[in-house]
């Protein structure tokens, strides 16, 4: 079974206030799942002010340019592992919360784990 | 806690933490199979004792720390097990009056434990063993997979499984097989056998000899979480790198392989949007990594290559014949078999014509392995076909009916026989 976890930021994030070792410990932890082979995909996303929109509101198509200034939370990257059940994509997601909380104090963030449906 | 709530967080901490757990306690007490065995003990003893004081903070250093607790009991209990471990029931005695055991314990699974894990991988696929015994014992005590689990992999009972894993270990002892890695003499061959189970174990998922699915989805992605561990404790092997990607490159055709009726789908046929890009990629990856292993590719990262050929085609038209026949070619010299034989001839038909492929294939037809092999008569049939001579290859068709046992295969022949009657 594979699942997606999103990384959702609360309010708007710095890059450059994340500290290094930050990014040094998800480095570590994301080559991690590699070697477990619990990896499929893992990736950062650009900050919102570089994004755009394609909305469709009331029959109407519109194409918005960020930054999105009303925007609450938003994906700032995500996982996709494969693991035989939802409780163990949960442990991973707890285990990349605990690194934020030990190497980035005072970020607020949410892993949000989704099973990805798969025909079979 | 409910008692099934703990269940699923025993077998969630299992299946994560269990290979590591084992690796550490083989490295102290020096055997793979009394180290499972002290794990599972420790697997008991959270089952009991979980529902009534809750889920440890840390549950896998929990499970270590009572896994060596145990292993004292046994030694002290068992007449066999005291002559030969006594100084180790004392030093882990000693060792467990620490004040800290299980900050003790967290810290030996955050040491970098590949060796360990390496050396119950071989130790696992130990060539004395059956290769049944093989498998079984490396989904237990290195893939994190309970008893049960493999049991319903590989459709027999759970007593069953048990007792081959009992066996298997009672051998390895008294093969007196070291928990060390194989010296470089016998390195290759070693590594040939574990190649062997994990690939196998993939091949019982994904064609599923028996029961009513055409898959077992879960065994597959355990051969592939064995082949990725495999893959970064050996970084330096093309060969474990190729079987990555090959694994990853079959798997990203099983939604595609199978139609709403469950008949399977010819490669050419298959609906490519289907195919997984993001284990195509995974897959590419690995297979780039293993170039850096020199121009001497063995079988699996041939076989890759080949399986690479056909995801990097975005379309059936595509695919680049020329380059597989030219790999086919170099398996055939690696891996000399009627079946890559065959195979190669197929590959030569789509990239030189078919007469071309008629030649090669009637030249392997007589022999032994491919004489009343129903797939050779199907693979002229298409050849014929090709060439225009449509009775001879309805003829051939209905020869390669005649052979199979499968239903499904046996319909489709006719039919094809039928279709070119009717034409010609």
């Amino acid at each position: 079974m594979r699942y997606l976890i999103n990384v959702v930021h609360e309010g708007p994030l710095d890059p450059k206030q994340v500290p290094a070792e930050m990014y040094e410990a998800m480095g570590e932890f994301v080559s991690g799942l590699a070697a477990d082979g619990i990896l499929v995909d893992a990736a950062g996303l650009e900050p919102t002010d570089r994004a755009t929109r394609v909305d469709l509101h009331g029959g109407e198509v519109k194409v918005v340019d960020g930054p999105f200034a009303e925007a609450k939370e938003w994906v700032g990257g995500y996982f996709i592992v494969q693991c035989r059940s939802q409780d163990e994509a949960v442990e991973i997601a707890r285990k990349s919360v605990e690194l934020h909380r030990r190497h980035a104090p005072g970020v607020e963030l949410v892993h949000e784990v989704r099973r990805i449906v798969d025909e079979e | 806690m409910r008692a099934d709530g703990v269940t699923t967080a025993v077998e969630t901490v299992w299946r994560m933490e269990s290979a590591k757990i084992i690796a550490v306690l083989a490295r102290t007490v020096n055997d793979v199979g009394l180290a499972e065995d002290l794990a599972a003990d420790a697997v008991v003893a959270a089952l009991e004792q979980w529902p009534d004081e809750g889920v440890p903070d840390r549950p896998a250093a929990w499970l270590m720390v009572t896994a060596k607790r145990r292993a004292v009991d046994r030694i002290r209990r068992d007449r066999n097990l005291k002559s030969k471990y006594e100084r180790l029931a004392r030093r882990l005695e000693a060792a467990g009056e620490t004040e800290d055991p299980i900050g003790e314990a967290e810290r030996e699974l955050d040491d970098d434990i590949g060796d360990e894990l390496l050396r119950v991988i071989f130790c696992a696929c130990h060539p004395v063993l059956s290769v049944e015994a093989r498998a079984a014992l490396t989904l237990k005590a290195a893939a994190g997979l309970t008893t049960a689990e493999i049991a319903r992999a590989y459709l027999t009972s759970e007593s069953t499984v048990a007792q081959r894993i009992v066996r298997a270990k009672r051998k390895l002892a008294k093969a007196g097989v070291a928990f060390e890695a194989p010296g470089p003499d016998e390195f290759g061959e070693r590594l040939d056998a574990v190649l062997e189970v994990v690939y196998l174990i993939f091949n019982e998922g994904y064609t599923a000899t028996g029961g009513r699915d055409l898959m077992r989805p879960e065994l597959c992605e355990d051969a592939m979480r064995l082949a990725q561990r495999l893959a970064a404790l050996l970084p330096g092997q093309p060969e474990v790198l190729g079987l990555a990607a090959l694994l990853d490159f079959q798997a990203s055709r099983s939604r595609a392989r199978v139609d709403a009726e469950g008949e399977p789908v010819p490669l050419p046929d298959q609906d490519r949007s289907k195919w997984d890009g993001l284990l195509v990629r995974r897959g590419l990856s690995a297979l780039h990594r293993a170039r850096d292993g020199g121009d001497d590719a063995g079988p699996y990262r041939l076989q890759a290559a080949i399986a690479a050929c056909h995801a990097r085609a975005a379309r059936a038209e595509e695919t680049d014949w020329v380059r597989i026949a030219g790999l086919y070619s170099r398996l055939l010299t690696v891996q000399p078999s009627p079946v890559v034989a065959l195979n190669r001839a197929v590959a030569f038909g789509m990239a030189f014509g078919p007469e071309r492929g008629l030649r090669m294939v009637d030249e392997i037809a007589d022999l032994p392995a491919l004489k009343d092999y129903h797939l050779v008569r199907a693979v002229r049939g298409e050849m014929l076909e090709r060439m225009g001579r449509n009775t001879e290859a309805a003829g051939a068709f209905e020869e390669a009916a005649e052979l199979t046992e499968n239903a499904r295969e046996k319909a489709q022949m006719l039919r094809r026989s039928a279709a070119l009657r009717q034409a010609s």
